[in-house]
């Protein structure tokens, strides 16, 4: 990927920013934060914009149709995207094909339904302002009504039904090996839900049940923990892997060079903070 | 109350009884409304995401403006912000020249192109000779930025004898494009901050590790156990230290990969199944409750 | 005896900054200094490389790219191998992103692979159709319409003008869907609503945080394998090295041609060694903080 070396020094300078908060809390990591905060909300606004709003929402809109061959609504219709184009030309192209002026993005067919769309999206953009911010409540309504509908089937079909049918196991195979952890898994998943039932107090054989259930969930936090560490590992290992690349001529040595003067300028902030405590004190 | 409360639970529930509907009913009218439906979330998700952009602006400016603690850092994100939206909206880049013919003089054409490329002779030689797509032989889109850079490549490429044209990425594609300042904002910026916030985790979980797990009862020994396990026993280091038990038949189930495997597929897999079928459940019961009206706690207070 | 169990005492409160260096420098060195441990498959790894080594030459591929530059270590790695794995086969790719860094780890896989490597044509031999917002609601909108949800690919290019996108109109037409994934939206979603529904294969490659996740729908036959982090990953490039080198099944004349390439770039081979050895070092951690809690316990029983 191409950064050339003023990009390698902004890289290396940011990530040893954010790594000097592993001593403490200071300056260069809290700029490189609010940095961060900064680029990533730009970031996914404009890829959503660009790949969502423009194409699929203002090409179906207005298409690419031929300015010539409009009439009727379509040339008002029309008209207003050529407002669009003066005022935002990047966003509302035009382009003109063998003599031929066209307006509107892509060849979706139009579609004027998606006004509710872009009506419910700014009622979005609403919730910033206090007095209208109500108005977002139905952009939110519609997400949410669509996030439970297509949710309910899904989870009770792949991850209720789905794993109940692959937990009905056989408990004798023919094979002794097989048939005991085939009778692990169904024990496990039986008394791992138990664990959960609250509907009747877990006393006497029904606690013993609930606390062989806890051993089996203990075994999957555990080995969630051992992923999490796995994980955040790797991660680390990324990280140094291209403070490491950085560090060559090719980038002007930029690690090793904002390491030293980073460790520089804490070391001599730290003794001036030390100063000034022993002054005040 | 009507416009506020009520409407709001018309539309969860109808968008949510159509979308439901339309797992069952995979015919008209419910197959078309499913396309659009989804669409139209789609189109919201992305309205969403320009208001936490907006939110980000709002919160930071208000602190710049009112000198609260900290303004300097809050003018810095609203910077980074700004620098950001700039490139993905004012100045693209994103300009390359295309070679077309390579003209009487190839040798030389070859020459200043495998420079400005940084690939070697032969293989631009090679790219030459590959069939063209659209009549554009080479585009050196990897190594030019600005039409400026772009129109000197040309010119030069001219005075040797070569037909070129100049290549230039749509608005839209730009965001993603190999030579545009956008990516190198990715790149330079979002790419080591995003990286390096989640490997910090990685020095905190080593602390974590040592101060906090502790084995205080049987179910915390268990825990820790299976994590042990799982951490050895899925890297090489875990299986090239138990490899002298694979020669033995009788400890060949010593081998830590192998205690691994039957630990993560069997023990594990079942307490994974039980949280998976319990959360099944939980999110079925809330999804229901959602589309019936009777949780209502994503409207807020009045 | 008494000084001894002092320092143990002593270490319980040990400052972190020091584990912090330890832990930087145990992850460093082994980066400078390679031990070159050997990668031992697992089932997990082998069932997802076989149910793709298993597609036919004529198969079409479905890539999702869930992931960025916060997991990119362990799955980009991945994501390279497994394009190698179909190109090598001949076989097509459809790409699409359900976050937006996505579509920046796939273009810097496809430039790697298809364009560096083996010199595929975009469009014909695969096409990356980009990034859309709506995480389930876009795998829900695919299994009725491609072009209703793309209308576009990441190039701006109308999808009903890209020859690979001809006969592929749903999420059916495709016979396999593979999704790199770090979180949410990912594989749980592409088995909930594309592969159970539709009855399409699934298989995924995931951030080792999310693998315990994923462990049931394996189980259970919803996903056929899945690579598990970047010890996956290794495991991956491993199974495609052994099988490119053997000449081992369908292979495209390329693919034996860039075999040096192959085990030149195999980031995550090269990180193993860190890996364990951070993994030891933690363990170790793990066990001499315990001894020191039980040190001081004890010593608090006593008084």
């Amino acid at each position: 990927m191409y950064i050339g070396i003023l990009g390698a020094w902004v890289a290396v300078f940011l990530t040893l920013s954010i790594l000097s908060y592993l001593y403490k809390d200071n300056v260069f990591y809290k700029l490189s934060e609010h940095i961060f905060v900064g680029v990533s909300a730009a970031h996914w606004a404009t890829i959503a914009f660009w790949n969502q709003v423009q194409p699929n929402l203002f090409g179906r809109l207005w298409p690419q149709a031929e300015v010539a061959a409009l009439e009727g609504f379509n040339k008002f219709w029309y008209g207003i995207y050529h407002v669009l184009h003066v005022l935002f030309e990047k966003v509302f192209p035009e382009e003109t094909i063998n003599g031929v002026l066209y307006r509107g993005i892509g060849d979706q067919p139009q579609n004027l339904s998606y006004l509710i769309a872009f009506i419910l999206g700014v009622f979005m953009l609403f919730r910033l302002i206090p007095k209208i911010g109500w108005l977002s409540r139905w952009s939110l309504a519609y997400v949410i009504g669509m996030a439970a509908g297509l949710r309910l089937y899904g989870y009770m079909s792949s991850d209720v039904i789905g794993q109940i049918h692959a937990t009905m196991l056989p408990l004798w195979t023919g094979n002794l090996g097989e048939s005991i952890n085939n009778i692990i898994l169904i024990v496990g998943v039986l008394t791992g839900l138990f664990y959960f039932f609250f509907s009747v107090e877990h006393k006497g054989a029904l606690k013993i049940v609930s606390r062989i259930g806890i051993y089996f969930l203990m075994v999957y936090f555990g080995a969630s923990f051992g992923f999490a560490v796995m994980g955040r590992i790797s991660l680390l290992i990324g990280r140094f892997n291209d403070l490491i690349e950085y560090s060559g001529k090719q980038y002007g040595f930029a690690t090793p060079i904002l390491l030293l003067i980073m460790v520089a300028v804490l070391i001599l902030s730290g003794r001036k903070e030390k100063k000034n405590k022993e002054a005040e004190a | 109350m009507f416009w506020k409360r009520t409407i709001p639970a018309i539309i969860v529930g109808a968008v949510g009884v159509i979308m439901l509907l339309s797992w069952f009913i995979p015919h008209a009218p419910f197959d078309e409304l499913e396309i659009h439906a989804t669409q139209w979330y789609d189109i919201i998700a992305s309205f969403a995401m320009i208001l936490g952009a907006l939110n980000l602006l709002k919160l930071q400016g208000r602190k710049v403006i009112k000198h609260q603690k900290g303004w300097f850092y809050s003018l810095a994100a609203i910077l980074a912000f700004f620098m950001t939206l700039t490139f993905g909206f004012f100045i693209k880049g994103g300009y390359y020249p295309v070679l077309i013919s390579a003209g009487d003089n190839p040798e030389a054409v070859y020459s200043r192109i495998s420079e400005v490329t940084a690939i070697g002779v032969e293989e631009v030689r090679n790219l030459y000779a590959y069939p063209s797509a659209n009549g554009e032989r080479i585009i050196m889109q990897k190594a030019v930025v600005t039409k400026r850079y772009a129109q000197k490549i040309i010119e030069e490429l001219e005075t040797l004898g070569a037909t070129v044209s100049m290549g230039e990425l749509k608005w839209g594609s730009h965001v993603q494009g190999q030579n545009t300042y956008y990516r190198w904002v990715f790149y330079s910026f979002f790419t080591p901050l995003s990286a390096t916030m989640f490997a910090l985790l990685a020095f905190f979980v080593a602390s974590a590790s040592y101060r906090a797990f502790k084995i205080r009862n049987a179910e915390a020994t268990v825990l820790l156990l299976a994590g042990i396990f799982i951490m050895l026993g899925r890297v090489p280091l875990g299986a090239y230290l138990t490899a002298w038990t694979q020669k033995i038949s009788w400890l060949s189930w010593m081998h830590l990969p192998t205690i691994q495997e039957w630990l993560y597929q069997y023990p594990n897999a079942a307490g994974a199944r039980a949280i998976m079928i319990g959360i099944g459940l939980g999110i079925v019961g809330t999804s229901l409750r959602v589309i019936l009206g009777i949780e209502k706690s994503f409207m807020g207070g009045d | 005896m008494g000084k001894f169990t002092n320092f143990l005492e002593k270490l319980d409160s040990l400052d972190r900054r020091v584990i912090f260096l330890i832990i930087g420098l145990v992850v460093l060195i082994p980066l400078l200094i390679p031990l070159g441990l050997p990668i031992e498959t697992t089932n997990l790894t082998e069932d997802a490389f076989y149910a793709i080594e298993d597609l036919p030459a004529n198969a079409k591929v479905l890539l999702s790219f869930e992931y960025g530059p916060s997991s990119k270590p362990e799955i980009h790695p991945m994501a390279v191998s497994v394009l190698r794995h179909l190109f090598s086969k001949g076989n097509e790719v459809v790409i699409m992103c359900l976050w937006p860094d996505g579509l920046f780890m796939a273009n810097e896989a496809l430039e790697l692979v298809a364009h560096d490597e083996f010199k595929l044509e975009y469009g014909v031999d695969y096409v990356n159709l980009g990034y859309r917002p709506g995480n389930e609601a876009v795998i829900k909108g695919i299994t009725k319409s491609f072009e209703a949800n793309f209308s576009v690919d990441s190039r701006g290019i109308p999808i009903s003008q890209i020859p690979i996108m001809q006969d592929v109109q749903t999420a059916r037409d495709v016979d396999f869907i593979f999704s790199f994934s770090a979180g949410y939206p990912g594989a749980i979603e592409w088995v909930l609503y594309a592969g159970d529904p539709l009855q399409v294969p699934v298989s995924s490659g995931n951030s080792s945080i999310q693998v315990n996740q994923l462990l049931p729908y394996v189980k259970s036959g919803q996903m056929k394998g899945v690579i598990a982090g970047m010890p996956g990953a290794a495991e991956y490039e491993t199974l495609l090295i052994q099988k490119v080198e053997g000449k081992e099944g369908l292979l495209v004349n390329k693919a034996h041609a860039l075999l040096p390439n192959f085990k030149e770039n195999r980031d995550a081979t090269k990180f193993m060694d860190a890996q364990s050895i951070a993994h030891l070092v933690i363990v170790l951690f793990i066990i001499l903080g315990n001894i020191s809690y039980f040190v001081k316990r004890k010593k608090q029983q006593k008084y």
